[in-house]
């Protein structure tokens, strides 16, 4: 009002008029409710009488009219019609609700970018659009995050069982982490000393706290799983090859950025499992060549010391936070923008390649974005929403172990179980014993040619048997360079043999099957090499404890279930009865049996079993004589018994003690289910 | 969008064609319209001689290139982590030989301050770092077996730390170890190699120098 | 599958998600309770772990303590959260936890004589990393919940209790054999004072101050100041044989060490002369 009341005050002071001082107030303060009366002559509607304009010109100016608003302005020349009779009142109404009209249709316009009332019905309707050219393409043009998204797709390449929505799930996952993450670090402060307690305390004393980080793990676990699954779908459908090949690279770069992303969140609860994992990690790096600049020092870049502490912590979360999503952000847009400018989403390869023209022409009908593929997109959204959120709630929590003790490493560390690949490399046990066959090989062989080797040399085995190769340059450059260059490699493959570019898979593609399996057996195999259950061998009274009570809660190399801290543990401090049991009476297994028994069961029959290796000849494996004593003491009366198992045999060597400890406690309020 | 997709998808059939006679140069971009060498107005482009313009914006982005270079250097430094006295890194004084060493036939000591392993065998005295060389996992002593074991791949060393078994490289690093008397005369130190030191006298005072790390021998 | 069947399953799976989110809700108070529970259960675990390799060695497995070591932690008048009479002796204002913590943490830099922990002949060292200890603050926090778990709460504790008088209490001398052995004639000669002198100096001085004034920087802040041996009004309380107890035996709850342990008996005594030299008070 104040504007309105300085515009007339300055037209009255440049003398266009006697203008009324009370006529804009009569027009404010009375607005429609006050019929026009001319008789007063200060009636605010006299202020829009057109036929007499030049009056109101005399009263406030050319500028109150110039100004007012649009439909205010297209109102005026009914207002005096109104004045005039019943029927010019009937005009003045009808008028008015035109002018209200376009006014809707135009704030709906504004809000919808593009599409206007009976458009938005028509939208929501599921009907054609009304108003041509079609509405939902301005939109696309208008709107942010509309003009992201392509205005239309080829029918055959929105097909599910083609992509599996894996594409949009990845982003899902993207931004599902985005969200849990921005409001998980409200209460998290990335300090040793308070980083473990800030975990506790979201999970024990913030509602919706524990619910929150098992979504962001549940994400990061299934956006590792969704982009890797995916990079196979393209892989297979060969939708890597031309003109798609930039985006596949771009893909590629994603991958590992998602590795990363993940793996830098490992830390950040600070606990035994965070600490060790990620000092594993970072030794990797260290093998780099040349080592000892490249290797050394991003090693202790990454690590802010030469072990993990305050520094480390720091920076991995700043990377977690900052560096990595933004960079992936970048990367998504590139990659996204391909997509949707440049090439599409591809067609399937059988519709795509068939040679009916009819069939090719059925699998590039347009479907548009909006709304059918909205919806669906919705629908998407809205059915992940509710796995993840139930298997959050119900089934799956993070897993937590001990505060991180830099002066301890927990039997049987391992790698997040998307990195158990790289550990069963770094083990490596069938990679290195062929290439040490073919290497004896070719010493024979080149006795026949005249060149003897001094014995015990060797040629390809010191290019290969080092972490560098398998730890850092076979996973992150050779694996990667594969990956990067399929595409390419692809491409002068089929340019070699001179075979027409096809993507149908079993009919075209045979070599690529073949690839695929034999890559998938690999990757298998290492994987398998890199879970605990392989190479890592303690001496047996250990791995016995390790097996009944842990150290720590062991993960599974699966992802996506919860780790396990072993069936004491589980069994929980009321089904543990005090007293020292002498577990040869339990050697053979009773149907009457209590849990608890049968777990002292199943120990004596494990310590039975490495007797028995033993007595095999398994000296590595075995124990011999062995014998086993399982003790539950009441520790302190508040709640607390002490739990141990001594396992006893007979000594080989000197320095052998003959005897192992495991000791546990177990509070009546732990619970480890 | 789609009318580029449609260009690609026909065009690929023709662009195997059209290709093949133009074998020395590469297919052009991916989904453009092909063509056959460059024409006349772009090769007398490409081969005109430079202009001062032009190579002040050579200069110009190379300038540019060069500060990225140089702020990255600086981040590099600015990011490096600095070793203090008194940390590791640093030189460790473990007292009395007599009490810092463990006999022959015991197991080895750790010292947490100077992160290593004091073992002794009958060659000598040798303090071992406490990192597996394999990845930095913690090793620890293990009597069952009578050597080092490695909690996380299952590297084995000996008890002065050569290599016996496990995915790790190399045997276990050593540390530099002096002996010195009250006076702090050196009586003895750990040679390049790193051969196990003996003691000269159990009042002499061993000092581990975990600044300098002696690599253990690469297994063949 | 027609758009519309499309947005029912839509609406359904958003509905059973606000569902889920509601019911859960409703659940958040009885989980983070026992989260609660279960964690401050986990703490007392690793508590327990960490006092079985630090601490049993002198304060005994079960916190019975160790003569010679350790004294017992697993007593009532120590951890007892309502009447706590040894906090209150010693003049602690915070918690029983707090005060468990701290020792831990920061150790004790003299011995504490109520509980005649002279006789156990080790210091308490520092334990936490912020005090050159080994120890990481959540492992002293672990610590201290694992000792306060032995709290006797509605459970009894589970070793007999011990009172505060545990140790070997020397047997009491009558009086007069203790005068009788004054080693030198009375009143002492200048040259025993002399002697005496000395012996304060390196001893006592600290505490009760240059001028014998009780003014000395060790004796500042304790709850009961340091003996003023100028004041004689004051010091013509003490009789001879009070003074040689006080010294011999120390004074519980105050800074006062047993200094009969590291003086003999002859120098106890020039040690009083010198102190009872500004009032003369050289009669019993």
């Amino acid at each position: 009002m104040g504007l309105f009341n300085r515009q007339v005050k300055k037209k009255t002071e440049n003398g266009n008029g006697k203008a009324n001082g009370n006529a804009p107030n009569g027009q404010d303060t009375n607005g429609h409710d006050v019929p026009p009366s001319p008789e007063t002559g200060e009636g605010g509607a006299e202020l829009f009488d057109v036929k007499t304009s030049e009056t109101m010109g005399d009263r406030v100016g050319g500028t109150l009219r110039d100004k007012s608003p649009h439909a205010i302005k297209a109102l005026m020349p009914w207002i005096d019609k109104a004045r005039s009779g019943p029927e010019g009142r009937a005009e003045f109404i009808d008028k008015t609700k035109e002018v209200a009209w376009v006014q809707a249709d135009n704030t709906v316009r504004a809000i919808s970018a593009g599409m206007g009332i009976a458009d938005t019905r028509a939208f929501f309707r599921g009907d054609p659009p009304i108003e041509k050219p079609n509405p939902r393409y301005k939109v696309h043009v208008n709107a942010f995050f509309a003009h992201l998204r392509p205005k239309y797709y080829e029918k055959a390449s929105t097909k599910f069982s083609h992509t599996f929505a894996l594409g949009y799930l990845s982003i899902y996952m993207f931004l599902l982490e985005t969200i849990t993450g921005v409001i998980l670090m409200v209460f998290y402060t990335p300090s040793d000393r308070r980083a473990y307690e800030d975990i506790i305390k979201i999970m024990s004393s913030i509602p919706y706290g524990q619910l929150m980080r098992d979504l962001h793990r549940v994400g990061a676990e299934l956006m590792v799983l969704i982009v890797v699954l995916h990079m196979t779908r393209v892989f297979l459908t060969g939708s890597f090859k031309p003109p798609r090949s930039f985006t596949w690279l771009t893909g590629v770069v994603l991958l590992i950025l998602t590795f990363a992303l993940s793996f830098s969140g490992y830390l950040l609860p600070w606990d035994q499992l965070a600490y060790w994992a990620v000092t594993i990690g970072t030794s990797m790096a260290k093998s780099v060549p040349p080592k000892e600049i490249v290797g050394y020092f991003s090693n202790l870049i990454m690590r802010g010391g030469d072990t993990i502490n305050q520094n480390g912590l720091l920076r991995f979360y700043l990377m977690h936070v900052f560096a990595l999503p933004a960079i992936t952000l970048v990367l998504i847009s590139v990659h996204y923008y391909r997509v949707a400018r440049s090439h599409g989403i591809s067609l399937p390869a059988a519709e795509e390649e068939d040679p009916d023209p009819a069939v090719r022409k059925a699998a590039k009908e347009r479907i548009d974005y909006l709304p059918e593929l909205f919806t669906r997109e919705l629908l998407w959204a809205a059915i992940t929403t509710f796995l993840v959120v139930v298997y959050s709630a119900y089934v799956f929590h993070a897993p937590l172990q001990e505060h991180s003790n830099p002066l301890h490493t927990p039997l049987h560390t391992t790698a997040p179980w998307y990195f158990l690949w790289i550990q069963g490399l770094l083990k490596d046990a069938f990679v290195l014993p062929a290439i040490r066959a073919l290497d004896q090989l070719i010493i024979s062989s080149v006795k026949y040619i005249g060149v003897v080797m001094p014995p015990g040399s060797t040629i390809i085995v010191p290019l290969y048997d080092s972490p560098a190769w398998m730890g850092v340059i076979l996973p992150t450059m050779i694996i990667p360079a594969l990956f990067f260059g399929v595409p390419y490699i692809n491409e002068w493959w089929e340019k070699f043999w001179g075979s027409k570019p096809s993507r149908q898979l079993l009919k075209n593609r045979k070599g690529t099957v073949v690839v695929a399996i034999l890559s998938t057996i690999f990757m298998l195999v290492i994987w398998y090499q890199g879970t605990p259950f392989y190479g890592v061998t303690a001496p047996p009274a250990v791995e016995i404890g390790q097996a009944f009570l842990p150290e720590e809660g062991v993960l599974p190399p699966v992802p996506l279930v919860p780790d396990d801290w072993g069936p004491i543990r589980r069994l929980g401090y009321e089904n543990l009865p005090d007293g020292e049991y002498d577990l040869a009476e339990y050697a053979v297994p009773k149907t009457t049996y209590t849990e608890f028994e049968r777990i002292l069961s199943a120990i004596q029959q494990e310590i039975m079993r490495r007797g028995q290796l033993w007595e095999e000849g398994d000296k590595e494996h075995g124990l011999p004589e062995p014998t086993g004593v399982f003790t539950i003491e009441q520790w302190q009366q508040n709640g607390l018994k002490r739990i141990e198992l001594q396992i006893n045999w007979t000594k080989t060597t000197p320095s052998d003690t003959g005897e192992f400890k495991r000791v546990i406690y177990l509070q009546q309020d732990t619970r480890y289910q | 969008m789609a009318e580029a997709q449609a260009t690609a998808a026909s065009a690929a059939p023709a662009k195997a064609a059209a290709v093949k006679p133009a074998a020395a140069k590469p297919a052009a971009g991916h989904g453009d319209a092909v063509n056959i060498g460059p024409s006349a107005a772009e090769l007398a482009m490409v081969q005109a001689p430079m202009t001062r313009r032009e190579f002040l914006n050579y200069a110009f982005l190379g300038s540019l290139g060069i500060f990225l270079v140089v702020f990255g250097g600086a981040f590099f430094v600015f990011a490096l982590p600095r070793f203090g006295a008194g940390e590791f890194g640093g030189v460790f004084d473990l007292g009395l030989a007599g009490d810092a060493i463990p006999g022959t036939e015991d197991a080895p000591k750790a010292s947490t301050a100077a992160r290593s392993w004091v073992s002794n065998t009958d060659q000598g005295v040798v303090a071992l770092y406490n990192v597996c060389v394999h990845l930095g996992c913690l090793y620890g002593w293990e009597p069952i077996t009578n050597r080092f074991e490695c909690p996380c791949h299952g590297s084995k060393y000996e008890k002065d730390g050569t290599y016996i078994a496990g995915p790790a490289p190399r045997s276990l690093d050593r540390f530099v170890i002096r002996f010195t008397d009250a006076n702090g005369t050196v009586l003895a130190e750990t040679n390049a190699q790193g051969d196990p030191l003996e003691i000269p006298s159990p009042n002499a005072l061993m000092i581990v120098d975990t600044g300098k790390i002696i690599q253990g021998k690469a297994h063949g | 599958m027609s758009v519309q069947f499309k947005i029912l399953i839509g609406i359904l799976f958003t509905v059973a998600t606000i569902v889920v989110l509601v019911l859960y809700g409703i659940n958040e108070d009885n989980r983070m309770s026992q989260y609660q529970k279960n964690f401050a259960g986990r703490t007392i675990q690793a508590g327990a772990e960490y006092y079985e390799t630090y601490c049993a060695t002198c304060h005994g497995e079960k916190g019975e303590g160790i003569v010679g070591k350790g004294p017992p932690l697993n007593r009532t008048d120590l951890l007892d959260l309502k009447k706590t009479p040894y906090l209150k002796q010693i003049g602690w204002q915070g918690t029983t936890p707090d005060f468990i913590r701290n020792t831990i943490a920061a150790g004790r830099p003299q011995f504490s004589s109520y509980y005649a922990e002279e006789n156990y002949q080790q210091h308490m060292p520092t334990w936490s990393e912020d005090f050159g200890g080994p120890l990481r603050p959540d492992q002293v926090n672990a610590l201290t919940a694992f000792i306060m778990n032995w709290a006797p709460g509605e459970n009894p504790p589970l070793i007999a209790l011990v009172t505060p008088t545990v140790g070997p209490t020397p047997t009491p001398i009558p009086p007069e054999e203790i005068l009788k052995a004054i080693p030198f004639p009375m009143p002492p000669s200048d040259q025993i004072i002399a002697e005496g002198k000395d012996l304060y100096t390196k001893n006592c001085q600290a505490c009760h101050g240059e001028n014998r004034d009780g003014k000395g920087p060790g004796g500042l802040g304790s709850i009961k100041p340091p003996r003023d041996f100028t004041d004689c009004t004051g010091m013509a309380q003490v009789s001879l044989v009070l003074h040689h107890d006080v010294v011999v035996n120390g004074l519980p709850a105050t800074g006062m060490p047993a200094w009969g342990k590291k003086l003999s008996t002859e120098e106890v005594w020039k040690v009083i002369m010198y102190e009872r030299e500004p009032c003369k008070l050289y009669t019993p």
